[in-house]
């Protein structure tokens, strides 16, 4: 049968019968509802294989030869009716079902699209078959005519006569409009004046009388000869629900019109053979054979006359040939020869006549006639299969379309594209196809321009270039919609989603099904406009306003049928981003994110040390944590269902984010799921802007038979605020909450896998014990140091007890907790492997239990979180017997530093006593409140030395603020033997604490109650955890014993002024010395005055005299620095009041300045001035040398000296 | 004057993992329109890049008033640029310098090949060389 094309071709040129009729012929036709061009149609191609002679007599076979009916009566239709058919076409094309599906995949692409276009055949044919023809489109001339006349009429030879002069006056017309060089195109044109006419007579079995059909018919033969005469029977009765199919389907659906049956039909078969063999075959070989031989002659002529010089010059004469006079040129001889050949399957000979008749017509300039004759090259190479069909011109049709546009001959440009670019689709020249559909753009109708895109799309897509059909069908689809075909619009545009979806091209993607949901609301396509709105909204890049009213309408309009609630992917709620918590910790607010996830982890670790203690021990293996006990979100670890008492109200958080460029409003918000409770939402109408986020609180009460109460979705009613009249929608949506990825198994770690996530899942209690924690007033920031005493109270507002409670804490040392006032003996060091557990027993139903504690401000200037934990075992009496613990975490800012320094002075060699100063600083650049402090008592554990002078204050206590504080004080030897005793106890029935006790010599001087807290921090010692195996108490402590440090406990009070108002407060400071010599020889520190002016003092710190020879003298320098850059400064220094007020740490002695009592100077900007001075020391001791006064310009305020301490030792004492 | 430029560039299965626009004096509306070209020029692109060994391709597709650049780096990314004025040394040295920018991003070791880029510094130098031959509007 060949390929789709080849028949296209076989039939849109083949030879073109014309048909004359007589009325009442058409009327006999007409029984069956057709005209007689659609009568003879379906059976135009005669299937079996005939036999044509070509010019030279060869044989050669005719398959499917077609012949091409036209009716010669037919008046052309106006163009504005055939533009309304045709646009007819494209408006009903949504009935055009046919389905061909072209599978296209590779590595990025799957895609399923159905290709087949039968709007575009039935275009294409009925342009072709109704528009008016060109003289030089010669191939589709009538070259037979057919007389038909039915047995019907009163006089048919009589008609048939008249039909033959009807027939010659309108073939004279045609050949006049030819010869007068008319290039107008007409209804029918004549392709040569020897036209073969046929005379067919129709009988209606029926109605007609068969005798009298006999008698014309034998009167027909003999009269135009037995080869042209044709008796026809039809209507021999109707289909008679024969299950055949009807051959005219296409022509009119009505089939019981028809009166042919199968008889009839084998009839006109056989009688459309019959002419083809009988007359129109032999009239083609008779035109073409006497076309050659004319072609031929003409040539041969045409080489005479170029080889007239040979002639001149005396050739061989040659042979004188008669002269025919002809109408036509050579040429167009020779493309009349072609389209014979064609017509008689003869292509390879017709593809050389139509390129040599192409060449010869360029040169004539005749660039109609070339172009169709280069077109005609092609078509013929295609229907020649082989390989020619591979040598395929495929240019022809770029070059066709451009030629005919530039002639400004658009009909022509469009049959090009109706013929031509067939050919080139039938040898697969997909891309230039393509192209050449797409040559059709200004001054064609929208119609044509989009169909003939849509035809490249599909090329393209063909061809493989599958990024191109998406395009040429977003640009097919858009032309349509232009044209107001919105079914093809929207089919183009579907196309396009397959190509563009899930690419990240959001904004195309966006583009199209925004498209495609207008059009298929349009359409009355509700659930598909539903759909790819919903597509262009989740894409969530900048949605047309209108799209998400129009999704609404069209949600409530299916939303009628389905009569659920839709679940709606707007507005987008971010399951992760839930949180719950209970009502009665509502007020600890705790932030999200790493520091609560770390919050949990260090409570679970605290809260592991509380069941070991609780459970002698050992941890139960069946123990489930319950932290956090308050709260769910993203930062805790939901791995189990949170445990509510039936009194208890959970407050859920749902953030709702509006990803569209409208904004939304909901109402009737509530939370939905399994289990006996109620959800209540505050908020009664909640707007959302658009790119905002909401969040909705929502209360969570458990009803009376609650058990397991699990919120599964929410549901609302949406609708927008920005337009009035917008649909509201009753939606709900599903919570999606992932848990933690998992990776314990090699299957987890193979796949992804991720753990369920139970924070929106409560299990109810009915009768539990209710645990919460408070602690009084705690300051959120404290100094370094400082000590801070409060409370803090337990309740149990359960209706059953709690059992067996320990509370946990995370500061070691610097948290002492206490039920009652036990006084601390300070010479008792207490050690412990956890110091921090403290057993409170049980807590009974409704009672409370308030414990006293003494926080220590960490020593770093950080912030610090102070964690405690109270666990429970739970009660034996209720349902779940199951573990709680309740958390609490407090920030604490270390808001300064006390930096406390020792430097031990050598006493006069040979005394008993030594000397310490004792310097306290604030690191001021870090210092970030206002504060003031003083020392108020000092103590200090060693077992070789005592504090001197216990019954007087430390000397030199004034505020200081800001600044820095030193003063002395003197240490002694014991006098007490050491007595040391280490005692060590162990916890439990199996060992979980071991704990050491330890005597210390402690003494201390002024009201240093205060300083007895914490004494075990100054003990640098950490107590082995016990194993349960290990049943041999090692006594580490008197290991290390030997060397031990002496510390000295310093106690200062201080007023802080922070933003909140003053605070007193008290605090201790711990120095460590590892032996008093070996601060000795410390330097001093640089003077922290940056005055402009400064004053030094040059002298030894220490000096060996012999006191029997005499006081001890010793030079000073005094070095005074003017750092001015240009102000000189008269300097005053006194050093008569030194004598009387010497600094001795003992009184009674003194020292006296004996160079000047008093010396004035003018010092010079930016210079130095050396003034040297002696000292008189009479007895030996400690001094402080700065006590002279250096005023300036006779200002009475002095300047600030540094501290100069020197030692003056008997060195004649042995 | 100087015209609008919308660079993609394109990793595998056709995903775009950078857009950005020069100049753009054109509606934001007409983004789609940017990218309904872009994507479409990739046939056309690789039916280029399988007759030349160069990494730049010159122009390779009209479409009414755009001109559409492309350049295939020798790991497969490909650079579009759709412009409306033809400035071929200008795109020529503008893929060069950002194809430098992108084989140092394709190598470190936390960059998601085929991910969207969204290394802030990879977009501002990107933009930056863009400034340099396109300049500002």
């Amino acid at each position: 049968m060949g390929s789709e094309g080849e028949r296209y071709f076989r039939q849109l040129f083949g030879p073109s019968v014309g048909l004359l009729c007589s009325n009442d012929s058409e009327e006999v036709v007409g029984r069956n509802g057709l005209s007689i061009t659609e009568f003879f149609q379906p059976f135009a191609c005669v299937n079996t294989e005939l036999t044509s002679r070509d010019p030279n007599g060869q044989l050669h076979g005719l398959s499917n030869f077609t012949l091409n009916f036209r009716n010669i009566k037919n008046e052309p239709i106006p163009e504005e009716k055939l533009k309304a058919k045709l646009d007819d076409i494209l408006q009903n094309s949504a009935k055009e079902i046919r389905r061909e599906q072209h599978r296209f995949e590779n590595e990025s692409y799957n895609l399923n699209i159905n290709v087949a276009t039968p709007w575009y055949q039935k275009y294409r044919d009925t342009y072709l078959a109704h528009s008016l023809i060109y003289p030089h489109e010669r191939i589709r001339h009538v070259i037979s005519s057919i007389l038909v006349v039915s047995s019907e009429n009163a006089d048919p030879m009589g008609e048939f006569r008249s039909l033959a002069e009807i027939h010659r006056q309108r073939q004279l017309e045609s050949q006049k409009a030819i010869e007068y060089n008319h290039k107008d195109p007409a209804q029918n044109f004549w392709f040569s004046e020897s036209t073969k006419i046929c005379f067919l007579l129709l009988h209606d079995v029926q109605k007609g009388s068969e005798a009298k059909a006999q008698e014309v018919f034998a009167n027909l033969k003999q009269t135009f000869g037995a080869s042209n005469a044709y008796l026809l029977r039809v209507n021999s009765g109707g289909n008679n629900g024969e299950a055949s199919t009807d051959p005219w389907g296409q022509f009119s659906e009505n089939q019981k019109l028809r009166l042919c049956d199968g008889k009839d039909q084998d009839s006109i078969r056989t009688f459309v053979k019959d002419l083809s063999t009988g007359a129109i075959i032999p009239h083609l070989e008779h035109e073409s054979k006497k076309l050659y031989e004319i072609i031929q002659n003409r040539r041969a002529l045409h080489r005479s006359l170029f080889s007239a010089t040979k002639k001149l010059f005396g050739g061989s004469s040659s042979k004188s040939s008669v002269q025919e006079k002809f109408t036509e040129t050579v040429e167009v001889q020779i493309r009349r020869f072609g389209d014979l050949c064609f017509m008689l399957q003869l292509y390879e000979t017709a593809a050389q006549y139509f390129s040599t008749a192409k060449r010869d017509l360029s040169n004539e300039q005749n660039w109609v006639e070339a172009t169709s004759a280069s077109e005609f090259v092609a078509i013929a190479q295609f229907m020649s299969g082989g390989n020619l069909r591979a040598a395929f011109p495929k240019q022809a049709a770029a070059f066709a379309i451009n030629s005919f546009l530039n002639l400004e001959k658009k009909d022509l440009a469009l049959r090009s594209a109706f013929t031509t670019l067939e050919a080139g689709k039938g040898v697969g020249a997909w891309v230039d196809t393509a192209k050449d559909y797409l040559r059709f753009s200004k001054g064609f109708s929208a119609n044509q321009i989009a169909m003939f895109t849509e035809q490249a799309a599909l090329c393209y897509l063909k061809a493989g270039h599958i990024r191109q059909f998406g395009f040429q069908s977003v640009l097919a689809g858009f032309q349509y919609k232009l044209s107001g075909i919105r079914t093809l619009a929207l089919r183009n545009y579907k196309n396009a989603v397959d190509v563009y979806e899930g690419r990240g091209w959001d904004a195309a993607e966006l583009h199209v099904h925004e498209l495609a949901g207008e059009l298929s609301q349009f359409l009355g396509q509700s659930v598909e406009a539903e759909r790819s709105y919903a597509s262009a909204l989740s894409l969530g890049c900048g949605q047309n306003a209108a799209v998400f009213t129009n999704y609404l309408a069209m949600v409530q309009y299916n939303q009628q049928y389905k009569g659920t609630k839709v679940n709606l992917p707007f507005p987008k709620i971010d399951g992760s981003k839930i949180g719950v918590v209970l009502e009665r910790f509502s007020n600890d607010a705790t932030e999200e994110g790493e520091s609560l996830r770390s919050e949990v982890l260090r409570m679970r670790e605290l809260e592991e040390m509380c069941l070991k203690a609780a459970n002698d021990g050992i941890a139960p293996i069946t123990f489930k944590t319950s932290i956090p006990t308050e709260r769910r979100n993203r930062s805790t670890f939901n791995e189990r269902p949170l445990g509510i008492s039936s009194t208890d109200r959970v407050l859920i958080s749902v953030p709702i984010e509006n990803t569209l460029n409208n904004s939304l409003l909901l109402t009737d918000v509530q939370l939905i799921g399994e289990g006996d409770f109620t959800s209540e939402c505050t908020e009664k109408e909640v707007i959302i802007d658009p790119k905002q986020t909401f969040t909705v609180p929502f209360t969570i009460i458990p009803g009376e038979n609650a058990e397991t109460i699990k919120i599964k979705s929410i549901s609302y009613k949406i609708t927008t605020a920005d337009a009035e009249g917008t649909a509201v929608v009753e939606s709900s949506q599903e919570f999606h909450i992932q848990g933690e990825r998992l990776n314990k198994l090699q299957k987890h770690r193979k796949g992804t896998f991720y753990a369920e996530d139970h924070r929106l899942t409560f299990k109810v209690e009915k009768e539990m014990p209710l645990l919460s924690m408070s602690v009084e007033n705690l300051p959120e920031r404290l100094i370094s140091g400082e000590i801070y005493e409060t409370k803090i109270s337990i309740e149990n507002r359960g209706i059953k007890n709690a059992e067996n409670c320990w509370l946990n804490h995370n500061q070691d040392r610097l948290l002492k907790i206490s039920e009652g006032a036990n006084s601390t003996d300070p010479s008792t060091i207490e050690l412990s492997s956890y110091p921090s557990l403290v057993s409170l027993g049980d807590i009974p139903a409704n009672s409370s239990k308030t414990l006293s504690f003494f926080l220590k401000a960490p020593a770093s200037q950080q912030l610090n979180s102070l964690d405690i934990v109270l666990y429970s075992n739970g009660s034996k009496e209720s349902a779940t017997k199951e573990s709680l613990s309740v958390t609490m975490s407090r920030k604490i800012e270390v808001i300064g530093m006390i930096s406390p320094t020792v430097h031990v002075l050598p006493a006069p060699i040979g005394a008993r006593k030594r000397v310490l100063q004792i310097h306290l600083d604030t690191a001021a650049e870090n210092f970030t409140a206002t504060c003031r402090f003083t020392t108020s008592g000092l103590g200090i554990i060693s077992n070789q030395w005592t504090l001197s002078d216990t019954k007087q204050p430390c000397t030199g206590i004034s505020w200081m603020q800001g600044q820095r504080s030193s003063f002395l004080c003197f240490v002694d030897q014991q006098s007490v033997p050491i007595v040391t005793s280490v005692t060590e106890a162990v916890d439990g029935r199996r060992a979980y604490r071991r704990q050491m006790t330890k005597k210390v010599h402690f003494s201390e001087t002024g009201t240093c109650d205060l300083a007895r807290q914490f004494l075990s921090e100054s003990v640098s010692y950490t107590v082995p955890e016990p194993t349960p195996e290990d049943d041999v108490i090692k006594h580490h402590w008197l290991d290390t014993f030997a060397s031990e440090r002496i510390s000295i406990v310093l106690q200062w009070s201080a007023e802080l002024i922070v933003t909140q108002g003053s605070r007193q407060c008290i605090g201790q400071s711990i120095i460590h010395l590892d032996d008093i010599f070996a601060f000795a020889n410390q330097e001093e520190l640089a003077s922290p005055v940056a005055a402009p002016v400064r004053a030094y003092l040059d002298a030894p710190s220490r000096v060996e005299h012999d006191f029997s020879t005499g006081p001890a003298k010793v030079r000073c320098k005094i070095i005074l620095e003017n750092s001015y850059k240009d102000k000189n400064i008269d300097v005053k220094m006194s050093f008569s009041q030194a004598i009387d007020s010497a600094t001795g740490v003992n009184n009674n002695v003194s020292y006296a300045w004996v160079g000047y009592s008093e010396k004035r100077l003018t010092l010079k900007s930016q210079k130095t001035a050396d003034v040297k001075n002696e000292v008189v020391f009479t007895t030996p001791g400690t001094y402080d040398l700065s006590k002279f006064t250096v005023t300036l310009d006779d200002s009475e305020v002095p300047l600030t000296l540094a501290q100069h301490i020197i030692v003056v030792s008997n060195s004649g004492i042995r | 004057m100087t015209g609008s430029y919308y660079f993609a560039l394109v990793g595998g299965s056709d995903r775009p993992l950078l857009e950005t626009e020069f100049n753009q004096r054109r509606e934001k509306e007409q983004r789609h329109l940017c990218q309904l070209i872009a994507h479409a020029s990739l046939d056309l692109l690789e039916a280029r890049a399988r007759a030349t060994s160069q990494c730049f391709l010159k122009s390779v597709d009209r479409f009414n008033e755009w001109h559409i650049s492309a350049y295939l780096t020798p790991g497969g990314a490909k650079f579009i640029m759709v412009h409306d004025q033809i400035n071929e040394d200008a795109v020529r040295n503008f893929f060069q310098d950002v194809n430098d920018i992108w084989l140092r991003l394709r190598l470190n070791p936390f960059y998601n090949p085929d991910g969207e880029i969204k290394n802030k510094s990879f977009l501002l130098r990107v933009r930056a060389i863009g400034q340099r031959y396109f300049g500002s509007a």
